[in-house]
């Protein structure tokens, strides 16, 4: 698989004040990251940073051989960057469709294949942003990332204040994302056996280092370590 | 290794079920919704079906069955829980009986709310010795021959009694239950209070 993003000895962070410091990893076209630590050690950090929103200090950052850092964020997502954000960040003057319209590109994920993916989404078309769910944002959020046609999809705490019965709906989804379309998948999750069952890696930060990295598969066989790293409940 | 996997995430899709149950069955008594007798009938039947047809007979035939031969000494353990699958298969009985009780009669609700709560300690008490006890253990113990065996079957869709992959049909009845939900609980319509 050829490379798609590379972060090398990235030191940043908001303003002076520094977050990440000295953080490094190689994903992979269609290769999966889950990013687990405990509250605070820099996990949104750095997919903020990856979308250009904080103070980049040190290091590299390369997207497909180019430098990623040289583009404004409006860019990197035309590059192909999904993000979807914690706050999953919908407007109460959109109806569904229009969000979805709205920051289409072309390729294979159109209105009719996010409806396809998501049917509640198609049966909610009309209503505004402000009138969905907080299951139905996410579905939202994540179709509207999809929409761009992205080649790395940034999933920030998707599963954050939702019933079981959604997350297990929106995991199955991602699932079969990463299976049949290919597409990169890096995942911030407070659920670390949630994040680790849908990537082949993972890296633990704590205090914006690197702290552990190895396979997911091999961290969630070792409940001891993923204790001590995350302190799963 | 990717049996382990699959088995926290068979019990996260069990567990999601018994949860929305356990939810749905609390706005109905509190009178914040109305009873959907059909949505509470497809809740139940995946929770007797997913279990009984997939999930168990995989732990016990595959899982438990190759950790006996590598660790005798935890015969007890797993002697326990598979009696569990069978008390569980006896405890849905009872909570289907009361679920049609209640159906007849709505003076029944009680008496399956509470049935409902017992089921869903009962469940989660299981599943949390499985993960807890018998999955580091397997993790330790298993040899790679072993872990290919199991990872197979687990990963395996067959079902020969349904004649599709049966991991397909209930992926559907998942995905009928989270869009028949009422929010929060599922993104299907807004539950009309109780009447």
């Amino acid at each position: 698989m050829a490379e798609l993003l590379a972060v090398d000895g990235v030191t940043a962070g908001y303003g002076d004040g520094v977050v990440l410091d000295d953080v490094s990893l190689r994903l992979d076209e269609g290769d999966t990251l889950a990013l687990l630590g405990r509250n605070g050690m820099g996990k949104t950090t750095l997919l903020v940073t990856l979308m250009g929103l904080t103070r980049l200090h040190r290091g590299r950052l390369s997207w497909r051989g180019a430098d990623l850092a040289a583009l404004p964020t409006h860019r990197r997502s035309r590059a192909g960057l999904g993000w979807v954000p914690q706050e999953r960040h919908m407007f109460a003057s959109l109806t569904v469709e229009e969000h979805l319209t709205a920051v289409a590109r072309p390729g294979h994920w159109n209105v009719a294949r996010v409806y396809g993916i998501f049917p509640r989404l198609a049966e909610r078309r009309t209503n505004f942003g402000n009138q969905l769910s907080g299951g139905e944002q996410q579905m939202l959020a994540i179709g509207r990332a999809l929409m761009v046609n992205p080649g790395l999809l940034l999933l920030d705490e998707p599963m954050e204040g939702l019933a079981p019965i959604i997350v297990q709906e929106l995991m199955s989804v991602v699932r079969d994302l990463v299976a049949d379309s290919g597409m990169a998948v890096i995942v911030v999750e407070q659920h670390a056996k949630l994040a680790l069952s849908l990537t082949r890696q993972v890296i633990v930060l704590e205090r914006g280092r690197v702290v552990h990295r190895g396979a997911s598969e091999a961290l969630l066989a070792d409940p001891a370590t993923l204790q001590r790293l995350v302190a799963v409940s | 290794m990717k049996a382990i996997a699959i088995i926290q995430d068979e019990h996260r899709a069990i567990t999601a079920v018994v949860e929305g149950l356990r939810h749905l069955v609390a706005a109905i008594a509190a009178g914040q919704a109305a009873a959907d007798h059909a949505l509470l009938a497809a809740l139940l039947r995946y929770i007797e079906q997913f279990p009984e047809r997939l999930h168990h007979p995989k732990e016990d035939d595959f899982l438990f069955a190759r950790l006996r031969l590598r660790r005798p000494e935890a015969a007890p353990l797993l002697d326990a829980l598979q009696q569990e699958h069978a008390i569980g298969r006896e405890r849905f009985v009872e909570l289907k009986a009361m679920w049609e009780r209640y159906r007849d009669d709505p003076e029944a609700l009680p008496a399956f709310a509470d049935g409902v709560e017992r089921y869903a300690h009962f469940h989660w008490r299981h599943m949390r010795r499985e993960e807890d006890e018998v999955l580091p253990l397997a993790a330790a113990a298993l040899a790679p021959d072993d872990w290919e065996a199991i990872d197979a079957a687990f990963a395996s869709n067959d079902d020969p009694v349904v004649g599709v992959p049966a991991s397909r049909a209930f992926r559907e009845l998942f995905r009928h239950l989270a869009a028949t939900m009422p929010p929060p609980y599922g993104v299907g319509p807004q539950a009309p209070a109780r009447r």
